[in-house]
This record gives structure tokens, sequence and C-alpha cells, in this order.
């Protein structure tokens, strides 16, 4: 667990006051980030997101064909894992990540389930039979705070990456439908991401807000507002957080036209960093020697 | 004499880089150095990579582990060292090892009867006594039950602190603080940043003021402290050596605003620039660095494209003195 003093909590409530934080940021601006995908062999789709070199998360797509959800018959499945690794801070070491695993693997789920944001009923393979299972694992390896938006860039940026196999769909003779997977890797379908929301988070400190807080910040914040954004620049989803009382919705107003903003800018980078990724070939990948 | 023999008569089995390049050693770090293509390069090793491969005679350092074969292997990822037939791997990420003598920044982590535990990045936390603080007010007497019950007015949990390491009383290797100076005790009103330990380069002063009205305690722990230069009150110095918790909520902190704010980032972030290029960090290769950044905003220099940019003077600079002291040491007859 970080901690600071009474002092060093004092400068940095009073910098975000004044506009400039301990890193030179003023309140909007987010860290540089970066993005690569494809990293993990075993995976249909992966992708690593690091926020300026601190935070930083490792996302695997895996897809299986499996039973769908009895309540949603002719959609595909998702089941969303987070794992903080106790690299990341030795509080996640044993059980103690347990808590903050559930949390946001809960509030990530949500957010991706949304219909609208993957195209479910694509995944579909025979209605109430069969159908893909999206499974997205999530590992943090280290924090620096602002673990959740790394999380949603991620997952959106390896959900990208990710190649469902195709396959083929035969009726047998007795009414029992047989699947045959291609066997050939570059015969692939892509996921539909364009409308995947990312999140941007705001942090209240004293009377402000401020964007992609520092795990120094997160210690000095009274609430927090999560914000999925998606590239229309629709609010798919809101979650507070946080100990204090409350936002003023005159205040909370701004804050989400702040978001919207933001998180435009963002999904308009990730985008350029992905078309990239994509054309890049694996030569020029760092991955873990980094 | 009989019985040992001198280490210049006993021919070492040394690795194969010996024998393809001119070795050097530097005879002031003892870190051994290669020439390659007319450039310094030191020996770099990971964990389980070979050093030497006929350790018959070699001493086996800090670091390093003897295989079955015989061979010196590397346990730690770091530079290899040698002193005559001792050979070392210093790490380069390790925590603090110690030395008595040094300036440390620290943050208190608990209070335990007469003693505060101080968290300096070391192997455990080091301990200071309330016997090794001066009181509030700089007065010397015994310190009596009373001042034990109020540790806490001194200094709190969480706080941070600038000391000196004033021994190792235990074979287990843990440290005694003090601050029983003027320059010593609480810290507050600045950033705290961390960075590897082993890049805070050992000088003579770990207080330092810049021109431009930042000052620096450089700890060598590891843990630096950047803040605003203090206007010397002379008054104030004799009367109040260092400043308590009590003292603190009496007199609010003066709020750091504008340029000193600014000033501060930049030295913040030109820190955390050396440490990313993995950079000695002393007075001179920090003021390399905001040189070189001037012109631009503080938080664009923690933008990974410009970071190897605004380190090029500092780089230049270690490149230059590791040149000299190469120089040095042919001259010296190597």
């Amino acid at each position: 667990m970080i901690k600071i003093s009474p002092s060093e909590k004092q400068f940095l409530i009073d910098g975000i006051k004044q506009n400039m934080r301990t890193d030179g940021r003023s309140r909007l601006d987010y860290r540089a980030f970066t993005v690569e995908t494809g990293l993990v062999a075993q995976t249909n789709g992966s992708a690593r997101v690091k926020l300026a070199n601190n935070t930083d998360v490792l996302v695997g797509v895996k897809v299986e064909i499996g039973d769908p959800d009895p309540d949603f018959p002719d959609q595909g499945r998702l089941e969303v894992r987070v794992e903080c690794s106790p690299s990341a801070s030795p509080e996640f070491e044993g059980r103690g990540a347990e808590e903050m695993n559930a949390i946001l693997s809960a509030m990530l789920r949500n957010m991706l389930q949304n219909a609208r944001t993957v195209d479910w009923a694509s995944l579909c393979i025979s209605p109430g039979k069969q159908c893909w299972i999206v499974y997205v694992d999530c590992l943090v390896l280290d924090s620096a705070g602002n673990l959740f938006d790394a999380l949603s860039i991620a997952t959106k940026s390896a959900l990208f990456n990710t190649k469902v196999p195709k396959i083929e769909v035969m009726e047998t003779s007795s009414g029992q439908t047989e699947i045959e997977v291609s066997d050939d890797p570059s015969d692939f379908t892509r996921l539909s991401t364009a409308s995947i929301p990312i999140s941007v988070t705001l942090a209240k400190v004293g009377s402000r807000y401020i964007v992609d807080p520092t795990i120094e910040e997160e210690l000095c914040m009274e609430s927090r507002v999560t914000i999925a954004i998606n590239s229309k620049g629709n609010i798919c989803s809101i979650q507070k957080g946080g100990v204090s009382s409350g936002i003023n919705p005159s205040e909370f107003n701004k804050m989400l036209q702040h978001a919207r903003k933001i998180g435009l800018v963002l999904l308009k980078e990730l985008d350029a960093l992905l078309d990239k990724e994509e054309n890049n070939d694996t030569s020029t990948k760092i991955g873990f020697a980094r | 004499m009989s019985g040992y023999k001198d280490d210049s008569d006993e021919e070492m089995n040394v690795n194969q880089i010996e024998k393809d390049n001119e070795v050097l050693l530097d005879r002031k770090s003892h870190v051994q150095m290669t020439k390659t293509n007319g450039r310094l390069q030191v020996q770099i090793v990971t964990p389980g990579e070979l050093i030497v491969k006929n350790a018959s005679n070699a001493l086996c350092g800090h670091g390093t582990f003897r295989d079955d074969q015989d061979q010196l292997l590397s346990s730690v990822c770091g530079i290899v060292e040698r002193v005559n037939k001792l050979i070392s791997v210093r790490p380069l990420r390790a925590r603090y090892p110690g030395e008595v003598g040094d300036v440390v920044v620290g943050r208190i982590t608990e209070i335990t009867g007469k003693r505060w535990k101080v968290d300096i990045q070391a192997r455990q936390d080091a301990v200071m006594l309330l016997s090794s603080v001066n009181l509030p007010g700089g007065v010397q007497r015994r310190k009596t039950n009373e001042d034990q019950l109020n540790m806490r007015s001194v200094f709190a949990e969480n706080d941070l602190i600038v000391a000196e390491v004033h021994s190792r009383p235990n074979r287990d290797g843990s440290l005694q603080l003090q601050t029983r100076s003027s320059r010593y005790g609480k810290l507050e009103n600045g950033v705290f940043v961390r960075v590897y330990a082993a890049l805070v380069k050992r000088c003579t002063q770990h207080f330092h003021t810049f021109d431009f009205g930042v000052q620096v305690i450089l700890g060598n722990n590891g843990y630096i402290w950047i803040t605003k230069k203090t206007p010397v009150d002379e008054n104030k110095q004799k009367s109040m050596p260092f400043y308590t918790s009590a003292d603190a909520d009496k007199n609010e902190a003066e709020v750091i605003e504008g340029k000193d704010r600014e000033n501060i980032c930049r030295v913040r972030n030109a820190i955390l620039a050396l440490q990313s290029q993995f950079l000695p960090i002393y007075p001179a290769t920090i003021l390399d660095v905001i040189e070189m950044s001037k012109g631009m905003e503080s938080k664009e220099m923690t933008l990974p494209d410009i970071t190897p940019l605004i380190t090029k003077n500092a780089t230049a600079r270690i490149q230059k003195k590791m040149e000299e002291e190469d120089m040095e040491v042919v001259e010296g007859g190597y």
C-alpha cells in the first residue's frame, strides 16, 4: 500500500487547485499511453496497455465453442476475469486482490455486456445449443493509478485484435448439428469493435476534478466517476465511487461534457494506434523486452 | 609469506571477453570494463549468466554462485566488479544496502516503544531511537517518559523525514538512523520521488539548491525530496532546528505557486527521465536535462519520445566521464 503524508497530500491538492499537478499536467491532461497487440501467442487476441510506463495491464481474449446463456439463447457468451498480480502491489498478495478483482471484473463486464457494444448475436452458432464464448482475461502487472481506464482501453484493443476461426455448421441426418472449425489459421473473422466504449475516470479532489489520476492523487480524491464513452460520443455507462457524500448535478453535467470530449480524443488516438499495430509486422514488436 | 601466493603470479582463467578485448579495470569503482570498437563498455550480466568459465581460483563474491562444473555464474542482474580474485555482481535494482553516514530520506511506518520504524527502501525498516532525535525547540536534555508519549508530535506515521545512517547495531543488517542536526528532520511542502538506489551518485553534498530556487535532497537510498528553497532565517534557525508536527499545525505551510511549482515539476520529471534512461542522478545531470528541456512544458518531459532527447547531454557527460577515467587507468600503467 502506497502511503502519503498529510503534507504531501496538501501539496497535491494545492497543485490541483492551481492547475499544475506534480507531473506537470493540467487537470484535464491524460497521460500518454502505449498499446501493443498480439503479444500472447496462445490467445485469439491480446493487448498490453501502459499509461506513462507505470500502470501496466495485459488482456488476453480466448474464444471457445460452448453452451449459450439460457437467458440469451441466441447470443454469444462473455466471461470477464480481472486478476491483480502481486507484482503490481504487495497488498495484492494472497487473497488481498480478491475484492479489487471482483470490483474491476464487474465494472468491465457491465461495460461490455451492453447489447450494442459487441454484436453478440453474430457469435451465436446454433440458437440455444451452441455459441462462441468470449473469455476476456485481464492481468494487472503494475498499478500507478487509473486502473480501470487502462483496462477498458486494453480490452477494446484485445477484442480488436481477436481472430475468431471460421466455422461451418452442418446438419446431420439425425437432426444434430455438427461444427467444423477451419484448420487454416488465416481463415478467420473479426469482431466488430467500433462501438465498444472506453472509460474515462474523473476524480474529484476538493472542489475540482481531474482526469487520469495517479496513485497518489487517488489517495486524495473524495469521489470518482467512471464514464464509458463510445465513438459516437454517447455515454454508455456511468459509475460513481469513492467515499464522499455526492456530486452536485450542475457540476456533474460539466464532468460529463469533459469526459465526452476527452473520451473522443482518446478513442481517436487509440484507433490510430491500433491501425498502426495491425499493419506492423511482428519483428518490430518490443513486447516484454522493455 | 609461505603458503600465500601473490595474485600476480597466479594465472586466472578468466572469461572469453577478457581474451577478445582489452580489459580495463576502473580502480575507483572496480567495475570491469571492456573496450570494443573504441567504446567503453561495462559487463552486464543477467541471473544465471556465465561470468568465469574455470573459476577454481576465483573468489565467489556477492551476487554470484559456483555451479557443479566449477563455473562462476551470476545470481542477479547487474554489473560485474572485480577486486583481484574476488568477483562480484553489483545489482542494478536492488534494495538500498546502507552505509554509515549516508543521507537518507525515509517514511515513518510505525511507532513502537521508544523508537520509530522508518521505510528507507532497504531490506528491512530502519530504526530511529527517541534518543537520537533533537527535540522541538532544540533543547538538549535526557528524554523522559513524557517525551516517549509525545513521540507522535515529533514524527507521526507516514511522515517523511530526512536523516543520517547512524550505525548498524545488529548482525541482521538493520540500520539505525539519527536526526541530531538542524539539517535533518521532517519534510514538508514538496514532492517525493522514488528511484533506484543504485542511480543516486554518492556526492559530498546530498542537499542541493538550484539557482532557480528549488532544493533537492538526494537520499542515498533512492528516495528523493524536492521542495522550494527556504529563505534562511537566522533567528528561526537558532530557535527552531526543524519543523515538527505541532509547529506545522500552528503556522500554516506556505502554498507554493506559479513558477516555483513549475520548477519543482521540472526537476521531478528530469529525475524520472534520468531514471528511465538509467543514468546516474546528481545535480550536474539533473541540470543537463533541465537545460535541454527549456522551451518545452514540464509535462512534455514525461513523453516517451521526448525522454531520450532531453537526456542526451547527460548521456554524453557520463560517456565522457567514463572515457576520462579510462585514460587515467591507462596512464596508471594498466
